[in-house]
């Protein structure tokens, strides 16, 4: 089990500091402690209530104590966690929690108007866990049928002993965005997450003198590398506050930590904010980035920051659990400029990459294709959604083994005989922002209402360049209507890095031969405005 | 390329601009204290940030000082316009 890492490390470094967060340090022991009698609560609760939603805990945190607090105890409990990001809009959390039909959700001090806006008119009964607040807020009297629990409940409760589970049971519950407009659902067991954090033990050997960068939210599958990594090696997880975390190299240098691990996009704006320089950061002696492209021009300035580190390019869709390829970047490599994007690497131990073509059939060594990916680290589907799962977790023609997992990514890669997979682009309008996965369907769907307008096209920009993309253009047929009410509508529904930041009306329209939207024209339209896009 | 002549015009432009973009976002001008702070309105992001910072330097021939804001603290409105200095 995933809480079995934590409590190993409980039992042997309970004095040391295992999380610093909101400037204060927090030892193993406190933490297991605290998560201990968040368990209970969650039990108590869940004990009340039949079925798969009684064994979810929603977590409606920003990066804040009781968030890791949470996560903890809803493990110890034997419940999945279910992150709400509390920066999103309302509609989109609620979509979340009717997908998953959470009953119980932890919320902390800092997300408290967020979940005030989440109740009024939402029909299933919830339960609410306010680990911060002594007593329920006045907006609580008036809150119908949902219940409250407080923390002078919670302290008088005993702290739970962690639950006795099953590999296969659910670890945490994710919604990514979805083509049809709506979230959908990864579950990722206990062993899924093991299998990764075995291989991470391994690869990097991380010990108890360690001190981890913590900048995803916990809604980012990222996130859980960070804790469970840094905690199953006795060392310290250091959560920089929110105003840091767009160019957080102050907070490394103040804390001297040495495991870095971020979206490339980071790094791309302390570059633009001319925050980092040679040397700046001696303290790291691993650099991990995932979630989108690695530049080699963006590499090539972390290893003059962070000379004392390696850096690994890290891969993997939520579906394979954070990520299931690595490449190390060697120094030789950067210095000949021997590609524009970092390459994906190989399969940790394992773990099967396998290139297919169109018809499923594994291509031959140098050949691109889809990639598929298999192992121990593949989630078993989508959350209630069997026939989107039936669609992609399906093995590769001639592969097919009752025991393994197979996931199709829809990423298109090639497998190069000296640097191992290369990314070369996606095989539909999938995109990345700032790590996040954006269905440009979605968004396009979204910006339909708000513009009152059926003709919409959503890319992203900058497009097919190293440099990762930073934010969606939108193009409106027609004649111009205020752009400030179509995105205000799209901040209603999408969260921050979906909602389009430019618009565009075209009075004429770019079809392709087959009368669909040339995507390819409206492409080329922003490439060469670029000044203007 | 615009050259501002004294500081009072700097900070006239950086708000300026600034404002334009929270305006976009939904963000009445009104509500927009010297002491705000930028990052917590949940209304602009650090990728907001670096473009109004980059229109600012293209256009306004002057520079961000990076060394000048504390994001740790917080970024407030005061804060940001006052990193910026006329090139010399």
């Amino acid at each position: 089990m995933l809480t079995n890492f934590f409590l190993d490390s409980a039992a042997r470094y309970s004095t040391r500091p295992a999380l610093w967060v909101d400037n204060c340090c927090i030892t193993y022991q406190t933490l297991a402690e605290q998560a201990g009698r968040i368990a209970t609560a969650i039990s108590v609760i869940a004990s009340r209530r039949e079925g798969p939603a009684a064994r979810l805990c929603g977590l409606l945190v920003n990066r804040s104590s009781t968030a890791y607090i949470g996560v903890l105890g809803a493990l110890y409990a034997g419940a999945t966690y279910v992150p709400l990001n509390p920066r999103f809009p309302t509609a989109r959390l609620r979509c979340v929690l009717e997908a998953s039909g959470l009953e119980t959700v932890i919320v902390d001090r800092t997300s408290m108007a967020a979940a005030e806006a989440l109740l009024p008119g939402y029909p299933q009964p919830l339960t609410l866990i306010f680990p911060d607040e002594l007593q329920p807020p006045d907006w609580a009297s008036t809150a119908g049928h949902h219940r409250f629990v407080c923390r002078r409940d919670i302290d008088t409760l005993d702290a739970a002993q962690p639950a006795l589970g099953a590999g296969q049971d659910g670890a945490y519950l994710l919604f990514t965005s979805g083509s049809t407009g709506t979230p959908k659902g990864v579950l990722i067991s206990h062993n899924n997450v093991e299998a990764y954090v075995d291989a991470m033990l391994g690869r990097y050997a991380p010990t108890p003198e360690d001190r981890f960068t913590q900048l995803f939210d916990l809604s980012f599958d990222l996130s859980v590398h960070d804790m469970f990594v840094c905690w199953s090696a006795g060392a310290c997880l250091f959560c920089p506050p929110a105003s840091a975390v767009m160019s957080p190299r102050d907070f490394v240098r103040k804390h001297d930590l040495t495991f870095w691990f971020s979206v490339p996009s980071t790094v791309a704006t302390m570059a633009r904010l001319r925050m980092i320089g040679p040397g700046e950061l001696p303290s790291l002696r691993v650099s991990l980035f995932c979630g989108e492209a690695l530049s080699s021009d963006l590499a090539r300035k972390w290893r003059y920051a962070a000379p004392n580190s390696i850096i690994e390019n890290l891969y993997g869709p939520t579906e394979a659990t954070i990520a299931i390829t690595a490449y190390r970047v060697p120094d030789d490599a950067l210095a000949a400029k021997a590609w524009p994007v970092v390459p994906i690497g190989l399969p940790f131990p394992g773990q099967q990459a396998v290139v297919i073509d169109a018809d499923g059939k594994p291509v031959r060594n140098g050949e691109a294709g889809e990639l598929c990916l298999g192992g121990s680290q593949v989630a078993s589907g989508y959350w209630r959604a069997p026939q989107t799962t039936a669609e992609q977790f399906s093995p590769p023609l001639g592969l097919y083994r009752g025991d393994q997992q197979w996931y199709r990514t829809g990423d298109h890669v090639i497998n190069d005989p000296l640097w191992g997979l290369r990314f070369l682009g996606r095989l539909d309008r999938q995109v990345k922002i700032r790590g996040y996965r954006i269905e440009l369907q979605e968004v396009e769907a979204v910006a339909r209402e708000a513009a009152a307008e059926e003709t919409v096209a959503a890319l992203p920009w900058p497009s097919g360049t190293a440099e990762p993309a930073r934010y969606i253009v939108l193009f409106i047929a027609g004649e111009p209507t205020p752009v400030e009410t179509i995105i205000a509508h799209c901040r209603t529904k999408l969260p921050a890095a979906l909602v389009p930041r430019k618009i565009h009306f075209l009075a004429s329209w770019p079809l392709n031969a087959n009368g669909k939207t040339d995507y390819g024209a409206l492409q080329q339209r922003l490439t060469g405005n670029h000044d203007n896009a | 390329m615009t050259t501002l002549n004294d500081r009072d015009a700097l900070d006239s432009i950086v708000r300026q601009i600034l404002l334009q973009r929270l305006a976009v976002s939904g963000h009445p001008d009104s509500d927009l204290a010297q002491g705000t702070r930028l990052l917590e309105l949940g209304l602009i992001d650090s990728e907001d940030l670096v473009e109004v910072i980059l229109e600012v330097e293209e256009n306004y021939n002057c520079e961000f000082d990076p060394t000048k804001i504390d994001l740790e603290s917080g970024l407030t409105l005061a804060g940001f316009v006052s990193s910026f200095s006329v090139r010399g």
